[in-house]
Protein backbone atom coordinates (compact mmCIF):
# COMPACT_ATOMS: atom_id res chain seq x y z
CA UNK A 1 0.00 0.00 0.00
CA UNK A 2 1.41 3.24 -1.11
CA UNK A 3 1.64 6.07 1.18
CA UNK A 4 2.52 8.70 -1.18
CA UNK A 5 -0.84 7.20 -3.48
CA UNK A 6 -2.97 7.91 -0.10
CA UNK A 7 -1.58 11.03 0.59
CA UNK A 8 -2.46 12.41 -3.27
CA UNK A 9 -5.83 11.45 -2.76
CA UNK A 10 -6.13 12.85 1.03
CA UNK A 11 -4.90 15.88 -0.50
CA UNK A 12 -7.44 16.16 -3.26
CA UNK A 13 -10.26 15.39 -0.75
CA UNK A 14 -9.18 18.23 1.59
CA UNK A 15 -8.06 20.75 -1.17
CA UNK A 16 -11.18 20.22 -3.49
CA UNK A 17 -13.47 17.89 -1.93
CA UNK A 18 -13.10 15.18 -4.73
CA UNK A 19 -15.42 12.46 -3.59
CA UNK A 20 -13.64 10.38 -6.89
CA UNK A 21 -10.25 10.37 -4.60
CA UNK A 22 -12.44 9.25 -1.12
CA UNK A 23 -13.97 6.61 -2.98
CA UNK A 24 -10.73 5.12 -3.98
CA UNK A 25 -9.76 5.40 -0.22
CA UNK A 26 -12.89 3.76 0.66
CA UNK A 27 -12.14 0.72 -1.98
CA UNK A 28 -8.70 0.71 -0.82
CA UNK A 29 -9.11 0.31 2.98
CA UNK A 30 -12.58 -1.39 2.71
CA UNK A 31 -11.81 -5.10 3.04
CA UNK A 32 -9.34 -4.27 6.03
CA UNK A 33 -11.54 -2.01 8.06
CA UNK A 34 -14.98 -4.16 7.49
CA UNK A 35 -12.76 -7.67 8.86
CA UNK A 36 -11.67 -5.72 11.51
CA UNK A 37 -15.22 -4.97 12.53
CA UNK A 38 -16.55 -8.59 11.87
CA UNK A 39 -13.60 -10.02 13.95
CA UNK A 40 -14.76 -7.48 16.76
CA UNK A 41 -18.44 -8.09 16.38
CA UNK A 42 -17.92 -11.75 16.66
CA UNK A 43 -19.11 -12.38 12.95
CA UNK A 44 -21.85 -9.88 12.94
CA UNK A 45 -21.45 -8.90 9.36
CA UNK A 46 -24.08 -6.46 9.05
CA UNK A 47 -23.97 -4.80 12.45
CA UNK A 48 -20.07 -4.66 10.94
CA UNK A 49 -20.69 -2.93 7.63
CA UNK A 50 -22.72 -0.39 9.45
CA UNK A 51 -20.07 0.48 11.95
CA UNK A 52 -17.50 0.27 8.67
CA UNK A 53 -19.77 3.13 6.99
CA UNK A 54 -19.52 5.03 10.03
CA UNK A 55 -15.75 5.07 10.19
CA UNK A 56 -15.25 6.06 6.57
CA UNK A 57 -17.90 8.60 6.77
CA UNK A 58 -16.59 10.24 9.98
CA UNK A 59 -13.17 9.92 8.38
CA UNK A 60 -14.63 12.38 5.51
CA UNK A 61 -15.77 14.20 7.42
CA UNK A 62 -12.50 14.83 9.51
CA UNK A 63 -10.38 14.23 6.97
CA UNK A 64 -8.53 17.81 7.39
CA UNK A 65 -7.20 17.09 11.14
CA UNK A 66 -5.39 14.06 9.52
CA UNK A 67 -1.75 15.29 9.68
CA UNK A 68 -0.17 12.49 7.96
CA UNK A 69 2.34 11.18 10.69
CA UNK A 70 1.23 8.04 11.16
CA UNK A 71 -0.45 5.57 8.07
CA UNK A 72 -3.79 6.47 6.79
CA UNK A 73 -4.48 2.59 7.62
CA UNK A 74 -3.48 3.49 11.55
CA UNK A 75 -5.75 6.30 11.71
CA UNK A 76 -8.79 4.38 9.80
CA UNK A 77 -8.46 1.38 12.54
CA UNK A 78 -8.10 4.29 15.33
CA UNK A 79 -11.36 5.81 13.95
CA UNK A 80 -13.20 1.88 13.48
CA UNK A 81 -12.08 0.90 17.26
CA UNK A 82 -13.80 4.00 18.62
CA UNK A 83 -16.58 3.35 16.64
CA UNK A 84 -16.68 0.09 17.40
CA UNK A 85 -15.98 0.88 20.90
CA UNK A 86 -18.70 3.87 21.46
CA UNK A 87 -21.03 1.03 19.86
CA UNK A 88 -20.75 -1.88 22.11
CA UNK A 89 -20.60 0.43 25.07
CA UNK A 90 -24.23 2.13 24.16
CA UNK A 91 -25.90 -1.24 22.90
CA UNK A 92 -23.62 -3.88 25.94
CA UNK A 93 -25.26 -6.24 23.89
CA UNK A 94 -21.84 -8.76 23.36
CA UNK A 95 -21.35 -8.75 26.78
CA UNK A 96 -24.86 -10.16 26.97
CA UNK A 97 -24.79 -12.69 24.65
CA UNK A 98 -23.49 -16.17 25.75
CA UNK A 99 -21.64 -18.07 23.30
CA UNK A 100 -24.40 -20.39 22.63
CA UNK A 101 -26.47 -17.32 21.48
CA UNK A 102 -23.69 -15.81 19.32
CA UNK A 103 -23.21 -19.27 17.20
CA UNK A 104 -27.39 -19.31 16.37
CA UNK A 105 -26.62 -15.79 15.29
CA UNK A 106 -23.75 -15.65 13.74
CA UNK A 107 -25.22 -18.67 11.61
CA UNK A 108 -27.67 -16.34 10.44
CA UNK A 109 -25.51 -13.59 9.36
CA UNK A 110 -22.57 -15.09 7.73
CA UNK A 111 -20.85 -17.20 5.77
CA UNK A 112 -20.68 -19.61 8.58
CA UNK A 113 -17.67 -22.60 8.43
CA UNK A 114 -15.54 -24.36 11.72
CA UNK A 115 -12.93 -22.91 11.39
CA UNK A 116 -14.94 -18.97 11.88
CA UNK A 117 -16.47 -20.99 14.39
CA UNK A 118 -13.51 -21.69 16.12
CA UNK A 119 -11.64 -17.87 15.45
CA UNK A 120 -15.30 -16.47 17.33
CA UNK A 121 -15.09 -18.88 20.19
CA UNK A 122 -11.26 -17.96 20.59
CA UNK A 123 -11.94 -14.62 20.40
CA UNK A 124 -14.70 -14.93 23.00
CA UNK A 125 -12.94 -15.87 25.64
CA UNK A 126 -10.82 -12.79 25.42
CA UNK A 127 -11.85 -9.20 26.85
CA UNK A 128 -12.69 -6.03 24.16
CA UNK A 129 -9.23 -4.44 24.50
CA UNK A 130 -7.53 -8.10 24.16
CA UNK A 131 -9.70 -9.11 21.17
CA UNK A 132 -8.49 -5.68 19.80
CA UNK A 133 -4.72 -5.60 20.44
CA UNK A 134 -4.51 -9.30 19.27
CA UNK A 135 -6.35 -8.85 15.49
CA UNK A 136 -3.94 -5.75 14.96
CA UNK A 137 -1.37 -7.58 15.74
CA UNK A 138 -1.31 -10.96 14.15
CA UNK A 139 -4.48 -10.66 11.81
CA UNK A 140 -3.92 -6.61 10.15
CA UNK A 141 0.13 -6.82 10.89
CA UNK A 142 0.91 -3.57 12.74
CA UNK A 143 3.45 -3.17 15.33
CA UNK A 144 2.96 -2.48 18.85
CA UNK A 145 3.50 1.34 18.44
CA UNK A 146 0.79 1.01 15.80
CA UNK A 147 -1.73 -0.62 18.28
CA UNK A 148 -0.81 1.90 21.26
CA UNK A 149 -1.73 4.83 18.58
CA UNK A 150 -5.02 3.27 17.74
CA UNK A 151 -6.04 2.07 21.07
CA UNK A 152 -4.88 5.05 22.36
CA UNK A 153 -3.30 3.14 25.15
CA UNK A 154 0.98 2.89 26.49
CA UNK A 155 2.97 0.27 24.70
CA UNK A 156 3.24 -1.49 28.25
CA UNK A 157 -0.65 -1.91 27.97
CA UNK A 158 -0.74 -2.99 24.27
CA UNK A 159 2.06 -5.61 25.19
CA UNK A 160 0.28 -6.66 28.36
CA UNK A 161 -3.37 -7.05 26.13
CA UNK A 162 -1.38 -8.60 23.53
CA UNK A 163 0.84 -11.47 26.15
CA UNK A 164 -2.69 -12.15 28.13
CA UNK A 165 -4.62 -12.50 24.95
CA UNK A 166 -1.94 -14.67 23.18
CA UNK A 167 -2.24 -17.06 26.39
CA UNK A 168 -5.76 -17.74 26.63
CA UNK A 169 -6.01 -17.86 22.63
CA UNK A 170 -2.89 -20.88 22.46
CA UNK A 171 -4.59 -22.63 25.35
CA UNK A 172 -8.09 -22.52 23.68
CA UNK A 173 -6.14 -23.82 20.56
CA UNK A 174 -4.62 -26.24 21.58
CA UNK A 175 -6.73 -27.70 23.53
CA UNK A 176 -8.98 -27.76 20.11
CA UNK A 177 -5.22 -30.01 18.23
CA UNK A 178 -4.59 -27.15 16.60
CA UNK A 179 -0.81 -27.29 16.17
CA UNK A 180 2.05 -24.42 16.48
CA UNK B 1 7.91 -21.95 22.99
CA UNK B 2 7.35 -18.12 22.75
CA UNK B 3 7.45 -18.59 19.06
CA UNK B 4 5.67 -21.48 18.65
CA UNK B 5 3.02 -19.80 20.68
CA UNK B 6 3.15 -16.95 18.40
CA UNK B 7 3.60 -19.01 15.20
CA UNK B 8 0.23 -21.32 16.24
CA UNK B 9 -1.59 -17.79 16.79
CA UNK B 10 -0.29 -16.18 13.20
CA UNK B 11 -1.00 -19.53 11.38
CA UNK B 12 -4.36 -19.88 12.90
CA UNK B 13 -5.32 -15.63 12.65
CA UNK B 14 -3.82 -15.59 9.06
CA UNK B 15 -5.80 -18.83 7.83
CA UNK B 16 -8.51 -17.04 8.53
CA UNK B 17 -7.59 -13.41 7.16
CA UNK B 18 -10.11 -13.52 4.10
CA UNK B 19 -10.03 -10.67 1.64
CA UNK B 20 -13.88 -9.05 1.73
CA UNK B 21 -15.51 -8.19 -2.18
CA UNK B 22 -16.75 -4.31 -2.11
CA UNK B 23 -20.01 -5.85 -3.70
CA UNK B 24 -21.64 -1.96 -3.59
CA UNK B 25 -19.96 -1.15 0.00
CA UNK B 26 -17.87 1.43 -1.74
CA UNK B 27 -20.62 3.03 -3.23
CA UNK B 28 -22.89 3.19 -0.23
CA UNK B 29 -20.74 4.77 1.72
CA UNK B 30 -20.14 7.79 -1.24
CA UNK B 31 -24.17 7.88 -1.08
CA UNK B 32 -24.25 8.41 2.49
CA UNK B 33 -21.55 10.85 2.73
CA UNK B 34 -23.31 14.77 4.13
CA UNK B 35 -22.86 17.74 1.60
CA UNK B 36 -19.67 19.90 3.35
CA UNK B 37 -20.51 22.99 5.16
CA UNK B 38 -19.20 25.82 3.33
CA UNK B 39 -18.64 28.95 4.62
CA UNK B 40 -19.91 31.00 2.10
CA UNK B 41 -23.24 29.40 2.44
CA UNK B 42 -24.58 32.33 3.81
CA UNK B 43 -24.06 34.74 1.24
CA UNK B 44 -27.56 33.59 -0.78
CA UNK B 45 -29.72 33.86 2.13
CA UNK B 46 -28.52 36.93 2.22
CA UNK B 47 -28.83 38.87 -0.97
CA UNK B 48 -32.22 37.22 -1.45
CA UNK B 49 -33.18 39.40 1.39
CA UNK B 50 -31.53 42.38 0.11
CA UNK B 51 -33.21 41.90 -3.06
CA UNK B 52 -36.63 41.06 -1.50
CA UNK B 53 -36.53 44.54 0.56
CA UNK B 54 -34.75 46.86 -2.57
CA UNK B 55 -37.47 45.26 -4.96
CA UNK B 56 -40.44 46.56 -2.08
CA UNK B 57 -38.97 49.54 -1.82
CA UNK B 58 -38.53 50.68 -5.63
CA UNK B 59 -41.42 48.28 -7.39
CA UNK B 60 -44.84 49.64 -7.21
CA UNK B 61 -46.68 46.48 -6.91
CA UNK B 62 -50.36 47.70 -7.43
CA UNK B 63 -48.63 48.96 -11.00
CA UNK B 64 -47.11 45.98 -11.10
CA UNK B 65 -50.47 43.94 -11.42
CA UNK B 66 -52.82 46.11 -13.08
CA UNK B 67 -49.65 46.50 -15.63
CA UNK B 68 -49.61 42.34 -15.96
CA UNK B 69 -53.49 41.71 -16.47
CA UNK B 70 -53.82 44.48 -18.47
CA UNK B 71 -50.97 42.52 -20.82
CA UNK B 72 -53.11 39.51 -20.61
CA UNK B 73 -56.26 41.06 -21.67
CA UNK B 74 -54.38 42.27 -24.46
CA UNK B 75 -53.99 38.85 -25.80
CA UNK B 76 -56.00 37.38 -28.45
CA UNK B 77 -58.30 34.03 -26.74
CA UNK B 78 -57.30 31.62 -29.84
CA UNK B 79 -53.65 32.46 -28.40
CA UNK B 80 -54.70 31.99 -24.55
CA UNK B 81 -56.15 28.60 -25.93
CA UNK B 82 -54.01 27.59 -28.62
CA UNK B 83 -51.33 28.13 -25.26
CA UNK B 84 -53.08 25.87 -23.22
CA UNK B 85 -54.07 23.09 -25.83
CA UNK B 86 -50.77 22.92 -26.71
CA UNK B 87 -49.28 21.69 -23.09
CA UNK B 88 -50.28 17.95 -22.71
CA UNK B 89 -48.63 17.80 -26.73
CA UNK B 90 -45.39 19.88 -25.21
CA UNK B 91 -45.52 17.70 -21.46
CA UNK B 92 -45.59 14.51 -23.48
CA UNK B 93 -42.87 15.30 -26.11
CA UNK B 94 -40.55 16.04 -23.18
CA UNK B 95 -41.85 12.70 -21.93
CA UNK B 96 -40.82 10.59 -24.85
CA UNK B 97 -37.53 12.29 -24.98
CA UNK B 98 -36.74 11.86 -21.32
CA UNK B 99 -37.84 7.82 -21.88
CA UNK B 100 -35.82 7.33 -24.43
CA UNK B 101 -32.60 8.65 -22.46
CA UNK B 102 -33.53 6.10 -19.59
CA UNK B 103 -33.56 3.10 -22.15
CA UNK B 104 -30.38 4.37 -23.39
CA UNK B 105 -28.79 4.75 -20.40
CA UNK B 106 -30.13 0.79 -19.26
CA UNK B 107 -28.13 -0.05 -22.12
CA UNK B 108 -24.91 1.16 -21.12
Amino acid sequence: MSKAEDLLWISQVVIADDRRAFDRLVYKYQSSVRRFLQNLTLGDSMLADDLAQETFIKAYLNIRSFQGISAFSTWLYRIAYNTFYDSARATKQFEDLDSGEIDKYSSSTIEYSAKKSDIYTALKLLRKEEQAAILLCYMEGKTHKEIAKIMKVPLGTVKTHISKGKEKMNKFLTNQGYEG
Amino acid sequence: MKDKENKLLTDFLGKNKSEIQDKGFSSGVLNRLPEKQTNTRWIVPLFTLAGIITAALLIDVREMCIRFFGFLIDIPLYYLLGGIMLFPVIFLLFYLNWEKNQMLSFKF
